[in-house]
């Protein structure tokens, strides 16, 4: 069967958990931004949080299904309609040959993900089959998926009906409803630049996200944070969640996407609980930063995975 | 041994820098640290990525017992040896210097004060070690450019350079392997693919590489399937 790609939407690209060896190549890890929901949606059909889904940016794509599937949807809030009828997101559901699936409107967040029942017939490019979009490789052919084309996957459907958890969904979105987040972040390598008045526009400020922002960076607009002094970088590996100060004065935050190796001062690093947050951030939404140590860093990670995983038992 | 600094990075990785000048050298011990550590089998690690002067060790976070890891890690250092220079491997990389694909060549040479023909003669006469990748997907950062061929980027960067334009920006050369902005100035092509995504290493070289750059004419660079 495939799914036929009615109309593809903003930037529709299949995406995993990422590939996670390849950045002395130069290559970044790609993968879902939000890779929770994406574990959601995956939970919802039944399959591990290694399995591909379609990741949907702010403008959902129309799909229709030539057999039956049963799929499910998490993430950024859209409304959602089978047949031109409204359905829940975060519930799974289950499809019949024909059916005709079409994103609404963006309540909040930035992308959602869509799993399914079926296997993706799509090989591994580097361990993942996720998208490529700078090198053009993985995923489908290595882009974003467009009107017309159609992806071949196999039929399936399950019998049981999930629903997230409503403490998850909580848990995970509590701050995007107010199109304001706030990141928590470790210190940065060159973070001993910072003047005092520099250390509280970064952790006192505001942060509007740019329309330059996509899957590789978040820019961020603000008042220039000046430096103690002016640094000459020799290139470093950078990682996602680092964020650098380009001589702008302008914070950017690496993505999923993003390049992996930098030469502007690092002056934080987003901890791996909150990645997934950068991914639903849009341009005029607003993020703050928080700084947290290491080892807080780790505990924050450890009580998130270990809830998520109590409420997707 | 190489004298360095080890450091938490983030919440799943290290980083390990020296103080040293660039150099052949100090990437040799890099290089060697990095075999050493991927051998190790430390709990949780991901990857080694090096480079000029430092080296990033990642891990899963949900591995990531620091104290453990910065011992297991100096201790690792401390018994180093650097990549003997045997394993490095020399490539070969066509260019066509014909001005159809080198825009910015005559402007190059202009810069150098030197005819093209030297310029291009200065260029591939050299061997270019490889120090690391990065910025784009098999991008090889090279060093040794001659002196008399460094020359400030571009004022306006190119919304698009090709893949497998050959390029110098201030003291460095290298060849774009994918199509991306750029600001370098473009001074030839290779008709070869500098990335092979169903390959271990997608790169066509590795860290310690060198790399030399040989003239082709335009009728060459034709007949290359591309």
């Amino acid at each position: 069967m495939t799914i036929k790609i009615i109309k593809a939407g903003l930037l529709t690209t299949i995406q995993d958990l990422g590939r996670h060896t390849y950045r002395q190549y130069g290559i970044a890890s790609n993968g879902a931004l939000d890779s929770y929901s994406h574990q959601i949606a995956n939970w919802l059909v039944g399959k591990s949080k290694t399995s591909p889904t379609l990741e949907v940016t702010q403008l959902g794509p129309t799909l229709e299904f030539t057999q039956p599937m049963s799929i499910g949807i998490s993430g950024a809030e859209f409304e959602l309609l089978i047949n031109d009828t409204p359905q829940p997101m975060n519930t799974t559901l289950h499809l019949k040959a024909g059916d005709v699936l079409q994103f609404g409107k963006l309540h909040f967040g930035a992308r959602a993900y869509i799993a399914f029942a079926g296997q993706l017939k799509k090989s591994c490019v580097m361990g993942s089959f996720s998208t490529n979009l700078l090198a053009e490789f993985g995923g489908y052919k290595g882009r974003a998926l467009k009107d017309g084309d159609e992806v071949a996957i196999s039929s399936k459907t399950i019998k049981n009906t999930r629903v997230t958890p409503s403490e998850l969904l909580q848990e995970l979105h509590h701050n995007l409803q107010q199109k304001h987040v706030i990141v928590r972040i470790t210190k940065g390598r060159e973070d001993n630049l910072l003047t005092e008045q520099s250390a509280r526009d970064l952790f006192e400020g505001q942060f509007k996200v740019s329309s330059y922002s996509n899957r590789m960076a978040l820019t961020l607009e603000s008042q220039p944070i000046n430096l103690s002094q002016a640094l000459s970088m020799t290139t470093v590996p950078v990682t996602t969640g680092t964020i650098q100060l380009p001589d702008s004065g302008r914070p950017i935050v690496t993505l999923a996407d993003g390049q992996t190796t930098g030469g502007y001062p690092r002056i934080g690093q987003v901890i791996s609980a909150d990645l997934n947050l950068l991914g639903q951030l849009k341009a005029q939404e607003t993020v703050s930063f928080y700084k947290v140590s290491f080892e807080k860093a780790l505990s924050l990670y450890q009580q998130k995975e270990h809830f998520i995983q109590q409420m997707l038992n | 041994m190489a004298k360095y600094s080890l450091y938490i990075n983030s919440d799943c990785s290290l980083i390990i820098e020296f103080e040293e000048e660039i150099s052949l050298e100090l990437s040799r011990f890099i290089l060697g640290a990095k075999l050493a550590i991927e051998k190790a089998s430390l709990e949780g690690f991901v990857e080694a990525v090096p480079a000029y002067n430092s080296l990033l060790l990642i891990f899963e976070p949900k591995a990531f017992q620091v104290e453990r890891l910065l011992q297991e890690t100096k201790e690792l250092l401390d018994k180093t040896k650097s990549l003997a220079p045997s394993q490095s491997t020399r490539h070969d990389i066509p260019v066509c210097y014909h001005e159809s694909l080198a825009p910015d060549l005559a402007y190059v040479a202009n810069h150098a004060g030197i005819p093209t023909e030297e310029l291009i003669k200065l260029h591939s006469q050299a061997e270019y070690p490889v120090y690391m990748l990065g910025f784009l997907p098999g991008f090889l950062y090279l060093g040794n450019l001659n002196k008399a061929l460094h020359c400030p980027r571009r004022e306006n960067p190119r919304p698009r350079v090709d893949a497998g334009s050959v390029a110098i920006g201030g003291d460095q050369t290298g060849v774009y392997p994918i199509a991306s902005p750029g600001g370098w100035h473009i001074i030839g092509k290779t008709p070869i693919s500098m990335l092979d995504s169903s390959r271990q290493n997608p790169a066509i070289a590795k860290p310690l590489d060198t790399i030399i750059f040989k003239p082709i004419s335009l009728e060459e660079f034709n007949q290359y399937d591309h």
